[in-house]
């Protein structure tokens, strides 16, 4: 089972979520407090900081730390929390299993984070012929692999793939294990600081690998949790700006839960498009980009056997809990 | 220290202290050698000593990449160094960002070239804060709310993460220090404040993020003798620090720089290393493209410190210190609004009444407007009729009302200005009179009513006879006029003309289901041969018709006196 595994940008973080376990003592079914899970991943942490500065209501926002995806789908599942932190692909997933699901809003877009590397020996993409490609088994890897093989003119068999979750991705590439790994930062990072060649990276494919806040349907129609997620989406937008305004203070205060140092924190949003209210209202146009990016997803997913019917895309996106105009102008 | 400024009267300097440049003569002869000298300034927050370890290698490192150029280390503290800068006798300065926000005041094209790295450790440090502290033996001060009252030292209140960074973190906390608070500034030395808290002449110290650890390194400072207030949980930034973070210290030239000096300096900072003795003695990783200070400058709005101090405090005390007279003023401008208030309410109360009386009499004077306008209607069809009338009396005057010909009146005013014109031109005018033959018998016979229809159709056969530059008219009864203008052959070429006309009135008209003929006779005079002027020429035709008759009906002949002419 392909998501039964370590997913795509979860093992980086299950190690530093494991600090954070304390915060998940209080882990209750959710009532009249909106039910959050999210693992760290620099989109996904703007919330977490929001949270720490008071910028969002302790009261009606609960913020539980997940150590994976995994985690954060499974809570979803069981109706433990109200809505979840998730890749794109990750939230078709779940609508495919038949959860009632609403996109709220746009965290981040890859746009050059995720990249297929290989070793320095490889000069283009013609020569992965025959070559080991460590790739993730997601539908985000899968589809990162197929979209540099069709450039190159490749088909599937014609290379290798091995399945490899994330957190191998750097011993099997020191150990020769591998000639290639699509993978993302911080390993990006790593390897091209031990002359990996970015091959093709996420800016070839702009708008697609997209980070969301999906929330069940039935918080959306509760009064107390929209208000809820009306604030903790405030909120995020709230340490974005900050981001924006005074990065030097955002690194280091982010740096607590994603690891390294304020430097290191900063580098990690290299690569990551992070939307403000504006370019979300765009994104979660109807008709717009995320819903075309859903059906593409769709598609591939269907054909690779990530999911085995074709959810209803229809009704996913719900833009109403972007703040309002007049909080846009302020 | 001071000297150091005297030596800066390089190119470079648009203007400057000739007075300066005077001294220096005198004071370093060996200086002035020097092709170009570019003062380096530094805000001194340490002891002199210390500043010049911290930077002297940085100004050899810029001297060796600029080349041609002396570069001068200036320490001072950050009120000697703004006035420096004023005087344009530094040129490039390294100081706070917010002394540097403060300092742009003098000159807004005043912008960053790079921004500091600091590192430790081989890790770079990309913010800055303050630290409010205080000796671990006051056990009772480890929180912010115990401040106010306390005896507080800070090196300079244009110190960002020494002053401004703390101010701001109490202001978001709600806790202002207030007049009761001492506040001492110890003219920008960080070491100073943490003396002074040491030694028990402050209770609470402000300093940079780093100080504290940088003392403890000379050993300075022992460990565990002071308590970081509000100490911010940020396991991964390498100092202690109370406050948010902001942009490192700028390097910025002087507006005076010119911008070729600026670009170099500039250069020459980006490529300093990590692992050069430069960097390792500032305890730096280096420089970097100058970051966005507007966290900064938004800080010091919130605040209202210096650029952004000249909004009056709101502090009822100090507005009657400061502003007394206004006070007086604005309380004497008060209670005048007040009975001009009062004033206008009245007026108001007597315009509404005066409003209503108007608006009475507008609507009656728009009925009047519409009756009025109805009289001026009426008033323009009686004029339009009366016009049309005109015309029709007009007519009257000039033309003969039963066959619509032209009548004596308007032939002879017709006649004179042809005569007029053939004087001028030297053209030939014939004047012909008609008589019917037998129009009496006609009329005694069927009546006016067939007298009149045998006129009409007689004028009209006439009219239809002439070319379009006669004229025809009639002169009363069976009497008609011809007027031939502008002729240029005279008789011979009328001769036809004539004939045409006797043909057209021969053709038999119907007159009471009959058939009758009519006649005429055509006498024919000539301007200027048998006269010159309307009168006469009437008079010739009128003779020469009387012969035409004469000889018999259905003639024409030309007055006398004429050259033998065809006749019929």
């Amino acid at each position: 089972m392909p998501y039964d595994t370590l997913n795509r940008r979860e093992s980086i973080r299950t190690l530093l979520s494991l600090l954070c376990l304390p915060a998940l003592a209080a882990c209750s079914p959710p009532g009249a407090t909106l039910a959050v899970s999210a693992h760290p991943w620099p989109g996904y942490e703007l919330m977490f900081l929001a949270a720490r500065e008071g910028w969002i209501d302790a009261g009606p926002v609960q913020l539980r730390a997940a150590v994976s995806a995994t985690e954060s789908m499974q809570r979803l599942r069981a109706g433990t929390v109200d809505a979840a932190a998730l890749t794109l692909d990750e939230t078709i997933k779940l609508l495919a299993e038949g959860l009632d699901l609403r996109v709220a809003l746009v965290f981040n877009v890859s746009s050059g984070a995720d990249a297929l590397i290989a070793k320095p020996h490889i000069a283009n993409l013609h020569e992965l012929r025959g070559k080991r490609i460590g790739v993730e088994d997601s539908a985000v890897g899968a589809l990162m692999l197929q979209s540099a093989l069709d450039v190159a003119g490749l088909r599937r068999t014609d290379v290798v793939a091995m399945p490899l979750t994330f957190d191998r991705h750097l011993a099997a590439w020191a150990r020769d294990e591998i000639d290639a790994v699509v993978s993302f930062e911080p390993v990006r990072g790593v390897l091209l600081r031990e002359h990996g060649r970015v091959l093709f990276d996420s800016t070839a494919l702009p708008d697609t690998i997209i980070d969301v806040l999906a929330v069940s349907a039935q918080a959306i129609a509760d009064t107390d949790k929209r208000h809820a997620l009306r604030q903790l989406i405030d909120g995020h937008f709230l340490a974005l700006g900050h981001l924006r305004k005074n990065p030097a203070d955002a690194a280091y205060r982010l740096a607590a839960r994603l690891g390294d140092d304020g430097p290191a924190a900063l580098q990690s949003y290299r690569g990551l498009i992070l939307p403000d209210e504006h370019a979300n209202r765009r994104l979660l146009e109807q008709r717009g980009q995320l819903q075309s990016s859903a059906h593409k997803l769709t598609a591939m997913m269907l054909e690779w056997g990530h999911i085995t019917r074709r959810p209803e895309l229809a009704r996913i996106i719900d833009d109403s809990l972007l703040p309002h105009a007049e909080v846009l102008a302020r | 220290m001071k000297a150091g400024g005297l030596f800066a009267c390089g190119s470079w300097r648009r203007r400057g202290g000739r007075l300066l440049c005077g001294l220096l003569l005198c004071l370093g002869p060996a200086a002035a050698l020097a092709a170009h000298t570019l003062v380096l300034g530094v805000s001194a927050h340490r002891t002199p000593e210390q500043m010049r370890q911290l930077w002297e290698p940085l100004a050899t490192y810029l001297e060796q990449r600029l080349g041609d150029t002396r570069v001068k280390l200036l320490a001072l503290p950050p009120d000697a160094l703004a006035e420096h800068l004023v005087r344009q006798t530094v040129d490039i300065v390294i100081t706070d960002a917010g002394d540097y926000v403060s300092l742009r005041r003098h000159n807004p094209l005043t912008s960053p070239l790079a921004t500091i790295v600091p590192s430790t450790d081989g890790k770079r440090v990309i913010g800055t804060g303050g630290v409010i502290f205080a000796r671990s033996d006051r056990s009772a001060l480890h929180a912010l709310q115990a401040l106010p009252g306390l005896r507080i030292a800070a090196p300079h209140p244009s110190s960002l993460g020494g002053y401004q960074a703390q101010l701001m973190t109490l202001l978001e906390n709600g806790i202002e220090l207030g007049a009761e608070t001492p506040l001492r500034f110890l003219d920008g030395a960080h070491d100073a404040v943490v003396d002074a808290v040491l030694s028990g002449e402050a209770d609470v110290g402000f300093v940079r993020s780093g100080i504290l650890e940088a003392l403890g390194a000379e050993a300075r400072l022992a460990p565990g003798a002071l308590q970081v207030i509000n100490a911010q949980p940020l396991p991964s930034y390498p100092y202690a620090v109370s406050t948010r973070l902001y942009p490192n210290a700028p390097v910025f030239a002087g507006a005076h720089v010119e911008p070729e000096i600026a670009r170099r300096v500039a250069a020459a900072l980006m490529m300093l290393e990590p692992d050069t003795p430069a960097a390792r003695a500032a305890g730096i990783a280096g420089f970097e493209p100058a970051v966005d200070y507007e966290s900064v400058e938004e800080l010091l709005r919130t605040l209202r410190l210096p650029p952004y101090d000249l909004t009056p405090s709101f502090d009822l005390d100090d507005i009657w210190v400061r502003h007394r007279s206004a006070v007086v003023l604005g309380g004497a401008g008060l209670l005048a609004i007040s009975l001009l208030a009062l004033a206008l309410g009245l007026t108001n109360r007597r315009l509404r009444t005066e409003k209503a009386t108007l608006e009475r009499a507008r609507l009656a004077l728009a009925a009047s407007v519409r009756q009025h306008r109805d009289t001026l209607h009426e008033l323009e069809n009686e004029r339009a009729r009366l016009q049309a009338q005109e015309k029709v009396l007009q007519g009257l005057a000039h033309f003969d009302p039963l066959t619509g010909l032209p009548n004596r009146r308007l032939f002879s005013d017709r006649l004179s200005h042809a005569v007029a014109r053939a004087q001028r031109t030297g053209k030939t005018v014939a004047v012909g009179f008609v008589d019917l033959d037998a129009f009496k018998p006609i009329n005694d016979r069927f009546g006016h009513e067939a007298g009149d229809r045998v006129l009409t159709d007689v004028a009209q056969r006439l009219h239809h006879s002439v070319r379009a530059t006669d004229s025809v008219a009639r002169l009363g009864g069976d009497e008609f006029a011809l007027l031939f203008d502008e002729l240029d052959e005279g008789a011979t070429g009328l001769a036809p003309l004539l004939e045409r006309i006797l043909h057209a009135l021969a053709a038999p008209i119907e007159v009471g289901g009959e058939l009758v003929k009519v006649s005429a006779s055509i006498g024919v005079a000539f301007f200027p041969q048998h006269g010159v002027d309307e009168e006469a020429l009437m008079q010739a035709a009128d003779q020469a018709m009387y012969v035409a008759k004469a000889r018999g009906v259905g003639r024409y002949h030309f007055a006398e006196a004429q050259p033998a002419s065809p006749r019929v």
